[in-house]
């Protein structure tokens, strides 16, 4: 006996738009992880970025009525965005965080990575490189940051990024250089981390040389 | 030589395909021959693709809305809707609205009218005599003692007065004289006293003479070209108007302003002469009647001040008789400005009134509901 196929988004977006929470619920499960990852490259901070992203969905069901077709996990990924770009700026005028909240402090187990099927010695591997990269976007300005999730990661435009923000579309183009720069630069110092990554810059050196 | 701030801003467009395809082209050539900025564009490109390589990761927790989070969230009051429709007071506010911005926009035209409204055309119904280089005590001495005044001559400044400022005139009760002259200070009737209620109490302004009995009617208008004394009991005032007391004007043009020079001279059959020079501005468009064509009827008075609120070149008619002495005096005095002259304070005050008056307006609009 052939299993039910599980209904599509459309299905789920019509009925959770009449009310249905169980079909907004479906939505849920499959976009949390997208939800969760973005409020956390914003973030760096579970706890906060899972109360992002549960805040996003509470108020995608909210606005459900509002949604008018395209991509719905873009358009709950904006809105986890607005939220956690929102408690970046209210965590710049009341700073809060304990030091063992930053990324890398002991209460930090790191990013959990979605993928399977990998050996413990490449997981660690892999954990390593992963908190690597988020320590140095953490690093980063939360104006650079958040341009660089948004771009990078979410694959906005530059106009959409600069709506958002509410900034000049030069501005965007700017923040994103400079933040590219400020990870490669990061990266640098941790290059044992990436060895084929800096592979080819030692490449280049011994050619220059 | 390390790169700058702008070389990672063309590296990061170029990687992102966002350069004009001039910037593109110099990008290119410069990857092909500067090693570091290609080393840079190289490492750059690297960090992206790391960064985009990211896992996505697993959510600590289930973020499955409960269903006490959903009741709550449609228990929630919807938001009024955006349009609202509009209220008897909006649509009162709307319309009052209007209808003062329509007020001032009608002050302001109508104050800018005021000012910039042309001459009336003069008629030859009248002229005013008026004094313009005369110091303000020969001018009261003239009112006063015109017997002394006119012992050294006399001077009279000819203005043609609008029609509409005829109506003072009629208002004053005179009776017309005989031949339309004016009448002499010693015309019956006459209240010298009366000469200096005027001068004193009325506004700037150009004064002129009324004598008593003097028609200011259109009717009785006479377009001779006369400069016609009042009538007296005097012989001399009986020469002087005869016909054989015509003036022709000369008019020649001042090289200076451009304005037109009205000469007349007159000589009455007793060797008195009688002239007159009117300038007539050229710039202003109504025309010109030359004293020639005015009567006179009476002598009058008029401060220095006052000719330049008339802003009336001086027009200086002087009749240097020995034998008039008696015959010119000023009976009643009235000012042109109150016969209907334009206000430019009233132009003034319309234009304040109607900006101000706009000004509101557009500050209530703005804060409206």
């Amino acid at each position: 006996m052939p299993s039910a196929q599980p209904p599509d988004e459309l299905t789920l977006i019509l009925a959770a738009q009449r009310g249905d929470v169980d079909a907004f619920n479906g939505l849920v499960t499959r976009y949390q992880n997208a939800a969760y990852t973005v409020a956390y490259r914003l973030l760096g901070e579970p706890f906060a970025a899972s109360d992002a992203a549960q805040d996003g969905f509470i108020n995608a069901f909210r606005k459900i009525k509002e949604y008018r077709g395209g991509s719905f996990k873009a358009w709950v990924l904006r809105i986890v965005t607005n939220i956690a770009y929102d408690q970046l700026r209210y965590q710049k005028r009341r700073p809060a965080t304990g030091i063992d909240d930053l990324p890398g402090g002991e209460t930090d187990d790191g990013p959990q990575i979605a993928s399977a099927d990998i050996t413990p010695e490449d997981a660690a591997e892999q954990r390593d490189v992963q908190r690597a990269l988020q320590d140095c976007m953490q690093a980063l300005p939360n104006d650079q940051r958040v341009t660089l999730v948004m771009f990078d990661i979410e694959g906005y435009s530059y106009q959409e990024i600069a709506d958002t923000s509410a900034v000049q579309l030069g501005t965007v183009k700017s923040r994103l250089s400079r933040a590219r720069l400020g990870m490669r630069r990061c990266l640098d110092g941790k290059r044992e981390l990436f060895p084929q990554f800096f592979r080819q810059d030692d490449e280049q050196t011994i050619e220059n040389d | 030589m390390p790169l700058t701030d702008r070389d990672y801003d063309l590296i990061s467009l170029y990687i992102d395909d966002a350069l004009t395809p001039t910037e593109r082209r110099a990008v290119e050539s410069r990857l092909a021959t500067d090693a570091a900025f290609r080393a840079e564009h190289e490492a750059i490109r690297q960090t992206i693709q790391l960064i985009k390589a990211m896992p996505e990761m697993i959510a600590p927790r289930d973020l499955r809305l409960t269903p006490e989070m959903a009741a709550d969230i449609l228990a929630e009051p919807r938001p009024a809707p955006a349009v609202r429709r509009a209220t008897p007071t909006r649509s009162l506010r709307m319309w009052t609205t209007f209808a003062s911005a329509a007020a001032s926009l009608v002050l302001v035209l109508a104050g800018a009218l005021t000012l910039l409204r042309p001459p009336v055309p003069e008629t030859n119904i009248m002229s005013v005599a008026m004094v313009s280089d005369v110091p303000d005590e020969r001018s009261r001495t003239a009112a006063s003692t015109p017997t002394e005044k006119l012992d050294e001559g006399f001077t009279l400044g000819a203005v043609s007065q609008p029609a509409a400022t005829m109506m003072p005139y009629e208002l004053a009760g005179t009776p017309p004289p005989t031949g339309g002259m004016g009448s002499g200070v010693d015309a019956p009737g006459h209240d010298e006293q009366d000469v200096f209620a005027a001068t004193d109490d009325a506004p700037a302004g150009v004064y002129m003479a009324i004598p008593e009995g003097y028609d200011t009617a259109p009717s009785d208008v006479s377009p001779s070209p006369q400069i016609l004394p009042p009538p007296t009991s005097d012989d001399a005032l009986a020469e002087l108007t005869a016909p054989n007391a015509i003036a022709t004007p000369d008019v020649t043009m001042d090289a200076e302003d451009g304005s037109l020079l009205f000469e007349t001279s007159a000589v009455d059959p007793a060797g008195n002469t009688a002239a007159s020079e009117e300038r007539a501005d050229m710039q202003q468009a109504a025309p010109v009647v030359p004293p020639s064509t005015a009567r006179m009827s009476s002598t009058a008075v008029a401060d220095r001040s006052l000719e330049t609120a008339q802003d009336v070149d001086s027009d200086q008619l002087e009749l240097t008789s020995e034998s008039n002495r008696d015959m010119f005096a000023a009976d009643e005095l009235i000012t042109a400005q109150s016969l209907g002259a334009p206000s430019p304070l009233l132009g003034f005050a319309l234009v304040v009134g109607g900006l101000v008056l706009g000004g509101v307006t557009i500050f209530i609009w703005n804060r409206r509901p």
